[in-house]
């Protein structure tokens, strides 16, 4: 199931449960599919036509009423071109206002590079108070939404458009700046978000074939973090690989190194978008073609694997 | 004068309700009292934006003391109507103002833009009496145009206001804003706009005209009255005419002077910001302004 679906079979399990809540969309219900929200709730939907920038405001403005306002449209039409209103209107001052995005990454596919949001991460983990949350599959969707809606602050949620299956287990449950374990490993780290977590599954299964013994964690609370525990799972492993559909400069591969340069220096290595914009094509065929695989992920793993026994 | 008979503590008391002509002498000596504090204001801070804040100063003192329902003791009283100062850098005036009003100790004037101080640069959310943070020209707009939504859909009753700067409606946002408001019928939203007819670079003529103003508003499903900004009287009026519009946002486009009250200021872009006055313009200026003080002394 893509992530665009379980969030929306997530709200609309909460809007039978609460009605504190309004979704506020920028004339793309199609592409998030909130329309199934819509449809079936039409008095909770406040459209707000093609204009990303008012609609930041006006969630903002809605927030202050005691409506929590949930904002959607595509990743790419908020994280950069309403990022200032976000900053200023929003996160500056703490308001309760959520903002929920879909297409992320090169995972859009033939809509090509004006669609995609490569560096959404980067945009927004440098503006203070946000809490940024990229789930990897519908379990931890269905708590994160859940979780979004009882916290007090600025939220940016990342849905996604390819299929994607469960990776966490069924009794999974969030916390806050937890980066989970999804497999244990021992001899190299493998750090996913979003869509990347179950590509590097494949990669750890790769891996497994050949003796070598992989951990994964799943990177799903972009900000904050609770650097502790990631280090303190990290360490005795050694090295570490990250995997992001995203721009590997400023997205998780940058806030890994970030976190062991000052904590716990280790070899990292890097998969995600080389500092380029890619194409339209066949979602598949692109991650394949910009590495985005399982394959290329053991590669790295290898590789990272013999620079630590380089020393 | 005239007096109203009210019950207060289970006894009944008079009070004297001012004529037309007292309310209006009292807002303008207010506004007198209100510019010089400003100038004041700005020189202690080293920086700050007289100008705007000059051509400002009529309008947010017939809101504040006059026009608003508010509680300035309680700033986060739910039934108060909303003030959102969208060009935030005219803040010199709303601080002054909100001082004035009890918000907070006059006291906290002194530390305007200051380090370790309440008074930001540019209005930040948390000072009593500012809904929301402002500065970027055109968001404080669509933040209002929320807040008259969101109030709209719960069916609660307090007005919503906001003032922007002429040369901030040169920002995209403002029209989505308006857009917005004018299709979702937000009668509940009153905007000011103070048209002093420059902006940070010149005349607003020569860098990127408005006109035809009055007639872009209509466009966007406004209802539109044109008043003299520095006129109490068609101030307060044109307040009660907005209240009394049905079906359609406000908007109140005031014909201002930048710099308005003293002279070497008015009409001159280079007092739009952020130089403080030298010490000789100051008691210049503040002479000026005490002589119109005097005016409405009685």
């Amino acid at each position: 199931m893509s992530l665009r679906q379980s969030y929306v079979d997530a709200l609309n399990v909460l809007a039978e449960e609460r009605n504190d809540f309004m979704v506020l969309e920028a004339d793309a219900t199609g592409s998030t599919f909130v329309r199934q929200f819509t449809d079936k709730y039409p008095s909770r939907h406040i459209p707000c036509g093609v204009a990303e920038q008012n609609m930041i405001g006006m969630a903002a403005g809605i927030s202050t009423t005691g409506i929590i306002p949930v904002a959607n449209t595509m990743a790419v039409f908020v994280s950069l071109r309403a990022l200032e209103q976000f900053r200023t209107s929003v996160a500056y001052p703490k308001f309760n206002v959520k903002l929920a995005v879909s297409h992320v990454g090169i995972d859009p596919g033939e809509d090509g590079p004006t669609q995609a949001a490569i560096e959404d991460l980067g945009a927004l983990g440098s503006i203070p108070n946000v809490l940024i949350l990229s789930p990897a599959d519908e379990i931890e969707m269905h708590q994160m939404v859940r979780f979004m809606l009882n916290y007090q602050g600025p939220v940016y949620l990342r849905t996604g458009r390819s299929p994607v299956p469960n990776v966490l287990p069924s009794d999974y449950i969030y916390k806050k700046g937890y980066w989970p374990t999804v497999h244990n490993g021992t001899d190299v780290t493998l750090v996913g978000i979003g869509i990347m977590v179950h590509i590097a599954l494949a990669a750890r299964e790769i891996l497994d074939k050949e003796g070598i013994s992989a951990q994964l964690i799943n990177a799903s609370t972009f900000k904050p973090v609770d650097e502790k525990s990631f280090i303190d799972r990290v360490k005795n492993t050694g090295a570490v690989v990250t995997a992001e559909d995203h721009n590997i400069r400023g997205g998780l591969g940058s806030r890994v190194s970030e976190i062991l340069c000052q904590h716990y220096p280790l070899p990292v290595e890097r998969i995600g978008l080389n500092d380029q914009f890619a194409e339209s094509g066949n979602a598949r065929l692109l991650f394949e073609k910009y590495g985005l695989t399982a394959e290329n992920i053991a590669v790295s793993a290898r590789r990272v694997i013999e620079r630590k026994t380089r020393g | 004068m005239s007096e109203a008979l009210t019950v207060e503590k289970n006894k009944v008391v008079h009070i004297p309700i001012p004529s037309m002509e007292e309310r209006i002498k009292n807002l303008k000596l207010k506004a007198c009292q209100v510019r010089q504090r400003v100038l004041q204001l700005i020189k202690e801070g080293g920086s700050g934006h007289p100008g705007g804040s000059l051509s400002a100063i009529d309008i947010l003192t017939a809101l504040y003391f006059d026009a608003l329902n508010h509680n300035p003791e309680e700033s986060l009283w739910p039934e108060r109507d909303r003030f959102v100062l969208s060009k935030g850098h005219a803040c010199p005036a709303l601080y002054v103002v909100l001082a004035e009003a009890g918000y907070f100790p006059k006291e906290e004037l002194h530390g305007f833009r200051k380090i370790n101080r309440m008074l930001q640069g540019h209005p930040e959310y948390g000072t009593p009496g500012i809904e929301v943070p402002t500065g970027s020209l055109g968001q404080g707009f669509s933040v209002s145009v929320g807040i008259a939504l969101g109030l709209k859909l719960q069916n609660k009753s307090p007005h919503v206001y906001a003032l922007l700067g002429d040369g901030e409606t040169q920002e995209g946002q403002v029209w989505e804003a308006a857009m917005a408001a004018g299709h979702k019928r937000l009668d509940n939203l009153t905007i000011f706009i103070d048209y002093n007819k420059i902006q940070q670079d010149g005349f607003l003529d020569d860098t990127m005209t408005l006109e035809p103003f009055y007639d872009k508003w209509c466009a966007f499903n406004w209802a539109v009255r044109e008043i003299d900004g520095h006129d109490i009287a068609q101030i307060l009026e044109g307040i009660e005419w907005a209240k009394s519009i049905p079906d359609a946002p406000q908007v109140l486009i005031c014909n201002t002077i930048k710099g308005q009250g003293v002279s070497f200021m008015e009409n001159e872009p280079k007092w739009h910001g952020t130089q403080p006055p030298t010490d000789e313009e100051m008691k210049q200026a503040l002479d000026e302004l005490k002589k119109e003080e005097s005016k409405y002394h009685d």
